[in-house]
């Protein structure tokens, strides 16, 4: 197996890198352990003032119609019975399938210029979280996962990267081991699996149960030292001390005020921004929340129209819920999907459209982007990028941006290669 | 612009002492007396003798023979000017054909053809003068803040022997010829595989490992798993790596029978073409099928508040801010580099009391972001804030806090956040908060403000946004 030439000049090589992409980060008077031990795992510094705090990431799974939700046009050929309706903002026009949404077009940016290679869906959503494009050998991260490596948690005592919508977290953070791994959760309204103590043990009895279990976890260890008995560990660790925590009550939808609960719709998609919004209250770094079934191959007008009530509803509720709590600059609200869907209208398939990577459309806000804006263009049909094409790393290299994350800073994989968080792709710094 | 070729080895006396009197001696000569001060050399490197000179300086060797790219003078005379470590430091630099001189010079073994120099007041001249700074050390930590990383420079490198024999430079160029010399090679040995996608027997073919070596831009960017070229560090750059391999080695490159290998030759240009910086002359390629580039970055002109007020910083004491975070604060900083600081309370809110905050007064001066919000604070607790001028952004929300404490902040003019929701704060603060010029933003979901008010806000304080 090939090797890099000198594993020490690796290491210093990464440190160097850390120092060149870190400049001067920390005073001497943080080079004390003792303060970073009492001030919890909040120390990371961003690389500029100002940057985004946490992400909430919308997965529009199955590939979204780009021309019937954000990017609109006036050719009948290509819109069928869908039309475009103005917003409360002049740069932005959406689909009428977003009639909610239109009232705070003003706090998001259009990207009507996403372009990928990637024509299918396992790749497609492959490369929209992890920047890389599969290959068998190696499983790259996803960006919770990155976001967690580069900038750890805020809150030390609940887990930092969240996933609503799916239940197996397991394949996220690849090389970067279970530590980095999302926790999952399947419905909103369950909370987080497994996390009360089994009734009849006190908490007493709960930690002397636990003490017994790491010494004999020891012996193990020192027998099997691998990284993912570690990883394992750490996330049990992560589950125990969210069971003593005040902040499990961030997971619990139910403790929230019904008229507000009520204003993200009764979907599980919207009670998962619901949950997302109180989850990133409690400073969890990055929630995703899945919502699929895009893949209108057949009826697409229908299906879309439907789906649009359960998204126009969920995230103006949530951009409006964050932005009252003043929390929007400090979010970043992405939204994206693998690919967008063709302008032309398969007839036969009960007016469906299929796979369209050449263009589509997502959504980022927040963090410090400017709202009321759309980046990028596609032509009047809605088939070609005609400027500014964003790619889905450069997507992802621009949330890394707002959260004031080095970009260049490389991890190593076991194997000894060098990955970056958005595989060296530049932010679209003009939305800021 | 090619610099002239040297013909015949450099002579020291005639090409680089002149250099080294007139652009170095004065900093790096030996000790003399000046208004009534002694001026030592700089960094104890005299420059003034072949001694001195092979000795080095408080960080060690300055010369590694045969090797300018080892060498500590090469490296600090090529820099950039604007660099921190260019030499010299006051007068001019060296012309890029003294730079020339100076290079062969160092890779013909940095013979002195006899040449003494002064030695006075050099002593035992075989220990080099002593005084390594000691930098603070840190790994970098998952997830955590990387502190000062130590430079790679030699203050740690002890005088190297010589590397490589000298090599005879008798009418050789100085760098190597992308188009002439390496290109044909890499169209004979690479990029029959590595190249644009093409369509052969109805299939379309991909470039393997998603590497091309058919254009410029896709060299540097490399593979699918990440750049195969490091300009400028042969040792680092895949490509160079994977045909230096044994022939019969699983990831030699290319594979066999698939092309023909590089010759020796071949992979002592390539390797020399990637020290040199990898300069392709121009060459572009086919840039077919390649990603277009969007244009640099902008940066921002206007420096952030929290850059201005930076430089008014001095530091905190280590135990003030121990005091701070024994109360379960979280402290960091608002950036690197940055000394100001941000303070706030993400676990454990309810049980934060005046007490637990009041120590915060501390370390006033240092504050620019204070999240208070959802701890047990009231008004006679934040009196302090009035002393907080640095402060850029106060989130108080959900606190018992009342209009009492609004009077402490009105004089805290770089505020540009103010987050009040869900306290009982009412319109009689709102013209006090109208008069913080800088606000951006201003939060009053849930508080006991009227629609009236917020409106007359609003007027006041056109360019921020008032949530209401």
């Amino acid at each position: 197996m090939f090797k890099k030439q000198d594993e020490l000049s690796r290491r210093t090589f990464m440190a160097d890198t850390a120092r060149k992409c870190l400049g001067v980060s920390v005073l001497p008077m943080f080079a004390s352990k003792g303060i970073a031990a009492t001030g919890g795992a909040a120390n990371f510094a961003p690389m500029r003032p100002k940057a985004a705090k946490s992400v909430i990431f919308l997965n529009m799974s199955g590939g979204m119609s780009h021309l019937d939700t954000f990017d609109p046009k006036e050719k009948k050929d290509v819109m069928g019975p869908n039309t475009a309706i103005a917003t409360n903002a002049d740069g932005v026009r959406l689909s009428q399938y977003l009639p909610k949404l239109a009232g705070h077009a003003d706090k998001i940016a259009v990207i009507n210029s996403m372009t990928t290679r990637q024509g299918a869906h396992r790749q497609g959503q492959y490369i929209l979280h992890r920047s890389y494009a599969p290959r068998g050998t190696i499983v790259h991260p996803v960006m919770g996962s990155w976001v967690m490596r580069l900038s750890g948690k805020r809150n030390s005592t609940i887990p930092g990267f969240v996933m609503v919508g799916t239940r197996d977290g397991t394949s996220t953070s690849g090389y970067l081991g279970p530590k980095f791994a999302a926790v999952p959760i399947g419905d909103p309204h369950s909370g987080i699996e497994d996390s009360h103590l089994p009734s009849g043990v006190s908490e007493d009895d709960f930690d002397r149960r636990l003490k017994l279990a790491e010494a004999m976890n020891t012996r193990f260890k020192k027998q099997f030292d691998h990284k993912k008995v570690q990883g394992y560990e750490n996330l049990y660790r992560d589950a125990i001390q969210l069971m003593k925590a005040e902040d499990l009550k961030a997971f619990d939808i139910n403790e929230e005020p019904s008229d507000v609960a009520a204003e993200y719709g009764e979907s599980r998609f919207g009670q998962g921004c619901l949950l997302a919004r109180r989850l990133i209250e409690h400073d969890v770094r990055y929630v995703e929340v899945t919502y699929g079934s895009w893949d209108t191959h057949y009826d697409n007008f229908t299906n879309v129209e439907e789906k649009c009530v359960v998204l126009d509803e969920a995230l103006s509720a949530l951009l409006a819920d964050l932005d009252r709590r003043g929390l929007l600059e400090s979010t970043v609200v992405a939204l994206g999907t693998e690919f967008g869907r063709t302008p032309k209208i398969v007839e036969h398939h009960q007016m469906g459209r299929d796979h369209y990577p050449k263009a589509f459309s997502h959504i980022i806000a927040g963090g410090g982007i400017k709202g009321g804006q759309t980046y990028g263009e596609t032509d009047s049909k809605g088939m070609e990028v005609e400027n500014n094409p964003v790619t889905p790393q450069m997507f992802n290299a621009t949330i890394a941006y707002a959260l004031g994350l080095p970009l260049e800073q490389e991890i190593y994989s076991p194997s000894g290669r060098p990955f970056t968080i958005s595989d060296k792709a530049k932010p679209v710094t003009a939305l800021f | 612009m090619a610099a002239p070729h040297a013909r015949g080895a450099i002579d020291f006396k005639s090409r680089i002492l002149p250099v080294f009197e007139k652009k170095c001696f004065d900093c790096h000569g030996a000790p003399r007396e000046e208004g009534g001060e002694v001026k030592s050399p700089r960094a104890g490197l005299r420059l003034d003798s072949a001694k001195g000179i092979l000795r080095g300086g408080e960080g060690g060797a300055v010369i590694s023979p045969g090797s300018p790219d080892d060498s500590v003078l090469f490296q600090m005379v090529s820099q950039r000017s604007s660099h921190d470590d260019f030499m010299p430091k006051e007068g001019d630099g060296l012309g890029p054909l003294e730079k020339l001189y100076l290079k062969k010079w160092i890779a013909e073994g940095a013979v002195f053809d006899g040449w003494i120099g002064n030695e006075e007041g050099l002593g035992d001249a075989s220990a080099a003068p002593s005084g390594s700074k000691a930098k603070d050390a840190g790994a970098p930590g998952e997830g955590a803040q990387v502190a000062m990383v130590p430079k790679k420079t030699p203050e740690t490198t002890p005088v190297p022997a010589m590397k490589d024999p000298p090599r005879a430079m008798k009418g050789t160029p100085a760098t190597v010829n992308f188009q002439r010399e390496v290109l044909p090679f890499l169209k004979r040995s690479c990029v029959d595989c590595h190249r644009a996608p093409y369509e052969e027997g109805g299939r379309v073919k991909k470039p393997k490992a998603g590497l091309r070596f058919d254009a410029a831009r896709a060299i540097i960017q490399g593979s699918g798993e990440g750049p195969v070229l490091v300009p400028g560090d042969p040792d680092e750059s895949e490509m160079l790596a994977r045909v230096s391999l044994p022939e019969d080695d699983d990831d030699f490159m290319p594979p066999d029978g698939d092309a023909t290998p590089l010759s020796a030759a071949e992979k002592e240009v390539l390797k020399r073409w990637i020290a040199e910086g990898a300069d392709f002359g121009g060459w572009v390629g086919n840039e077919e099928g390649l990603i277009e580039r969007l244009p640099e970055a902008p940066t921002s002109s206007e420096p952030s508040a929290a850059e201005l007020l930076a430089k008014q910083v001095k530091g905190a004491s280590a135990q003030d801010l121990a005091a701070v975070t024994a109360t379960g604060a979280s402290i960091t900083q608002v950036a690197v580099g940055n000394p100001l600081l941000r303070v706030e309370y993400i676990t454990g809110e309810s049980a934060v009391t005046d007490a637990d905050v009041a120590k915060i007064g501390a370390i006033a001066g240092n504050v620019t972001e204070l999240d208070l919000s959802e701890t047990g604070v009231s008004d006679e607790g934040l009196a302090m804030l009035s002393g907080f001028d640095k402060l850029t952004y106060l989130d108080l929300h959900n606190t018992a806090i009342t209009d009492v404490t609004i009077d402490h902040i009105q004089k805290l003019g770089y505020l540009e956040y103010l987050n009040l929701y869900g306290t009982s704060v009412s319109d009689a603060s709102l013209p006090k908060i109208a008069k913080l010029r800088k606000l951006k933003a201003v939060y009053l979901w849930k508080t006991s403000v009227t629609e009236e008010g917020a409106g007359k806000l609003r007027q006041a304080l056109r360019d921020a946004k008032i949530s209401f």
